[in-house]
């Protein structure tokens, strides 16, 4: 069995390098969610030359709206939408200096040129996982945009939050290699 | 006539609501743990496991599945004979359907996905407005369905009016290409609801009344469309997509079709995928 790798927030990119598609993660520190709308309002943000809602500088992103917390509990469930719907906004993120992003299901050839481009991982967590990933989130927290409910961004602050390397800083992709081998017979 | 007190009917309702959105149902984790041990790749075999275990995780916890509580979409089988006393308040059975499930995901924090209208995209706030489907047939009982429905899967749906010159080998092959197309983003291991037949707008009902069939493994009754239903369970599985699309044997669990009569000018095919959160069930009253 391979150990997964253990990155912490701010991810510097000499951490990032030997990571290989296919690598096993475990995050801690602050991640931020963002998905349609609220990347809508990032856009526009920056097109009128208006203060972000947190700084992009190194930030990791999460594509999720999760649910609300419930009484009995610190946070509810958190897991990834499809990063797709956000392939329109990811370049110009990546140039202002978000260091990678978490959601599930493939990019565009044009994120994925902008991602090695600006050096920016693309990680997938368990689509559909919602519970076990809320078990490594220690706290949730709105910072921007409340009144887009579940749309709104959220700081998680995260311990050991288990992701898959999909598209790492060399080109590799394990959306097509992980199909690949296993076709292949070379698991 | 049989009389049915639509309080009963809320209560049933909420409960099965709430019960769909936390607890995966047992041939779903059956249909896991089987596939489990015949994944060659031991990250697919890992994949599986996780979604086991996230499905305890949810069940102790009290907690959704997914994040994602979907859409509420409810298939009502309503006998004729049927009559309803009015003691909740409501006006009749769709508000109280409407009611049970805003209740439910409020009570339960579920999120709510739903946005009062396509282009200007304000959440509703509720979770409301939930999707009622309705059949009528004779006899005094009600059966209600419940499919909680997420956005990702849903997304990968697909119709095509096909023509009758159209052979079923080329239908099926446009059904296996969906689901290639889908890749990763549904969650796969998913289930692929299938309709044919029908018309422009019943084919994709038929699609997904197709999600609801239990147990997971039954096939469809009619052995031209079981064997159907084999052999593209059989040619998805052997596409390598895999457990959350990273390689592997199980992309899909089941396939289920569901066919219907149609215009003889016409061969409507629709394509409605569901995740590994498959979040359906149903109370008969
Ligand atoms: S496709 Fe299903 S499992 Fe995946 S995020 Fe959507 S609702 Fe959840």
């Amino acid at each position: 069995m391979i150990l997964p790798y253990r990155l912490t927030t701010p991810l510097k990119d000499e951490e990032m390098a030997p990571l290989r598609a296919g690598d096993q993660v475990l995050l801690t520190g602050d991640i931020y969610t963002a998905r349609d709308l609220a990347h809508k309002r990032i856009q526009e943000a920056i097109d009128r030359g208006l203060p972000l809602p947190f700084p992009l500088k190194g930030a990791v992103l999460f594509y999720a709206g999760p649910t609300p917390k419930p009484p009995h509990r610190h946070v509810g469930s958190v897991g990834p939408t499809t990063s797709g719907r956000m392939d329109p906004y990811a370049p110009l993120l990546y140039s202002l200096g978000v260091k990678a992003t978490i959601g599930k299901g493939p990019r565009s050839p044009r994120v994925k040129e902008a991602q090695l481009l600006h050096q920016c991982l693309y990680m997938a967590a368990l689509g559909g996982g919602a519970a076990l990933l809320s078990l490594s989130i220690l706290s949730m927290e709105v910072v921007a945009f409340p009144e887009l409910g579940p749309e709104a961004v959220y700081l998680f602050k995260v311990r050991d939050f288990p992701l898959t390397v999909i598209n790492d800083l060399h080109g590799g992709d394990f959306y097509l290699e992980g199909p690949a081998r296993y076709r292949e017979g070379r698991p | 006539m049989r009389r049915l007190s639509l309080s009963l009917v809320e209560s049933q309702v909420k409960s099965l609501v709430e019960r769909c959105c936390v607890d995966l149902s047992a041939d779903l984790l059956d249909g896991l743990e089987k596939r489990r041990g015949g994944e060659p790749c031991p990250w697919a075999e890992n994949t599986l496991a996780s979604l086991l275990e996230n499905a305890r995780v949810a069940s102790r916890e009290r907690i959704p599945l997914c994040q994602d509580t979907g859409m509420a979409v409810f298939f009502v089988l309503l006998g004729d004979d049927l009559l309803f006393e009015r003691d909740n308040g409501t006006k009749g059975l769709e508000e109280t359907l409407q009611r049970a499930m805003r209740d439910a995901y409020r009570e339960s924090s579920f999120r709510t996905s739903m946005v009062m209208d396509p282009l200007r995209r304000k959440n509703t706030g509720d979770n409301s407005p939930a999707f009622v489907h309705w059949e009528f047939l004779p006899g005094d009982s009600l059966t209600i369905s419940f499919i909680a429905k997420g956005g990702g899967a849903e997304n990968m749906s697909r119709l095509k009016m096909f023509t009758p010159a159209c052979s079923a080998e080329e239908i099926e092959a446009w059904i296996v290409e969906t689901v290639v197309q889908a890749g990763s983003n549904p969650c796969p291991p998913t289930v692929v609801g299938v309709g044919l037949g029908g018309n422009f707008d019943t084919v994709s009902w038929l699609a997904k009344r197709a999600l609801l069939r239990t147990p997971l493994e039954a096939a469809n009754l009619d052995p031209f469309y079981g064997g159907m239903e084999e052999r593209l369970l059989k040619k998805i599985n052997g596409t390598g997509i895999g457990p959350q699309g990273l390689g592997g044997e199980t992309t899909s669990l089941a396939v289920h079709v569901e066919a219907a009569p149609c215009h003889m000018a016409t061969l409507p095919a629709a394509v409605n995928i569901n995740c590994h959160a498959h979040r359906v069930g149903r109370v008969v009253l």
